[in-house]
């Protein structure tokens, strides 16, 4: 027996591949072989099949997730709630001062704090991700990567309430912090290019997302940006 | 048909094409019916939210399936420990529960036994009916290792079947 079809017989029995269907034909002993796989695998696919059933409040949550967010379109009780609480958050900022949003709402500033805050350890803990983590890391954000190369550390990280991917890179001397943020968040400022004392950093709006690159001050940011541009691919 | 209109037609056109096919997959990731339900009611509040950026509906399916396995990686990222009373706690077996109900024990022991990596791509190819090419490009591998990784875990499967009879 062919080694290269027995192996496919057991792989992927179900190939249409023109040789290996010539093969299956003409050798009744991979054809068995072939036949018993495919039976097993028909074995496993009624055992997944016998999985138990969701709950009713379970099937009930995942369709009230598109009817929720209609309701928030166009309940004119929504916009009479939405301009109540406006309304309320006014008063609160101008009167009561206890106005703090629920996350930052500086893209800029937000990427200079998480970036000084994860100075001491992001990239410091040298975790050179696959290029399989990564991706899998950047499906829900609709990118995808195609190089690794030089990447120390990625995470998911929640800090000052966004979500965001964080990734560091190797740049010469300098360690370069990119973020990806979802635009799901709505910031009140959003500067094309920022800096403080230590950082010096772009934003720029891709896809569903803001991509953030931050450097130490003073690093030559147009490498690093046109390589993570050449390598960070938007997907969906 | 407005534009809300149209993400909400997809929007059930996904839950009625994979819901399923998402519960079962992440039921034999987790094991644990409630963890399966949170992780699914996730993976698809995650779908809506970027519904808009699904441009082809035909790789909603390998979509759906990467958020899932995001989400299932993040559910350890941020796992908690808790220390509870022994006394209190009911011990349930989920698995037990259904492998009694199953016509083939042996198979579903067999498949726990498989290493993830062998497991995983076992059922996208299996269960989810994805190719190789599919299923490389889901876990960031290539073809040929997802295919020496199938034919091994189907002769794993064979070896572990037989060990157990």
């Amino acid at each position: 027996m062919n080694s290269e079809f027995y192996q496919q017989a057991i792989s992927d029995p179900h190939s249409q591949c023109p040789d290996f269907l010539a093969a299956l034909a003409s050798d009744p002993q991979l054809k068995a072989v072939q036949q018993s796989q495919l039976q097993q695998e028909e074995a496993m696919l009624a055992l997944f099949k016998s999985t138990p059933t969701p709950s009713d409040s379970h099937l009930a949550a995942i369709d009230a997730i598109s009817e929720q967010s209609e309701k928030k379109q166009w309940s004119v009780n929504n916009y009479l709630a939405l301009a109540a609480s406006l309304l309320l958050c006014v008063v609160s900022i101008k009167y009561i001062d206890i106005g703090s949003p629920e996350y930052n709402q500086q893209l800029a500033s937000h990427t200079l704090n998480h970036t000084a805050h994860g100075h001491s350890y992001a990239g410091v803990i040298n975790t050179h991700p696959t290029m399989g983590q990564l991706n899998v890391q950047l499906a829900s954000y609709g990118a995808s990567i195609s190089n690794v190369d030089d990447l120390l550390w990625n995470k998911d990280c929640d800090y000052e309430g966004i979500t965001s991917a964080h990734l560091v890179y190797q740049d010469q001397n300098a360690k370069i912090n990119v973020y990806v943020v979802p635009d799901s968040y709505e910031f009140s400022e959003v500067e094309k290019v920022f800096s403080d004392d230590r950082y010096q950093g772009t934003i720029k709006k891709v896809s569903n997302n803001y991509l953030v690159i931050v450097a130490p001050k003073g690093h030559d940011l147009a490498p690093i940006s046109q390589r993570i541009n050449n390598e960070l691919h938007w997907t969906i | 048909m407005n534009k809300e209109s149209i993400k909400k037609h997809k929007y059930e056109q996904l839950v009625k094409l994979y819901h399923g096919d998402l519960f079962r997959y992440g039921y034999w990731l987790t094991h644990d019916k409630q963890v399966t339900e949170d992780l699914v009611q996730e993976t698809f509040l995650r779908a809506w939210r970027a519904l808009d950026q699904l441009a082809d509906i035909n790789a909603a399916k390998s979509w759906l399936i990467t958020i899932l396995r995001r989400e299932n990686a993040r559910r350890f990222e941020r796992k908690q420990l808790t220390v509870v009373d022994i006394d209190d706690c009911v011990v349930l077996d989920e698995h037990a529960d259904i492998e009694a109900g199953l016509e083939n024990k042996v198979l579903a022991q067999a498949l726990d036994m498989l290493s993830i990596d062998y497991k995983e791509p076992l059922m996208l190819q299996v269960v989810m009916g994805f190719s190789g090419d599919e299923i490389a490009k889901m876990l960031g591998l290539n073809k040929n290792t997802v295919m020496t990784r199938l034919f091994r875990a189907k002769k794993q499967m064979a070896v572990l079947m037989a060990n157990q009879d």
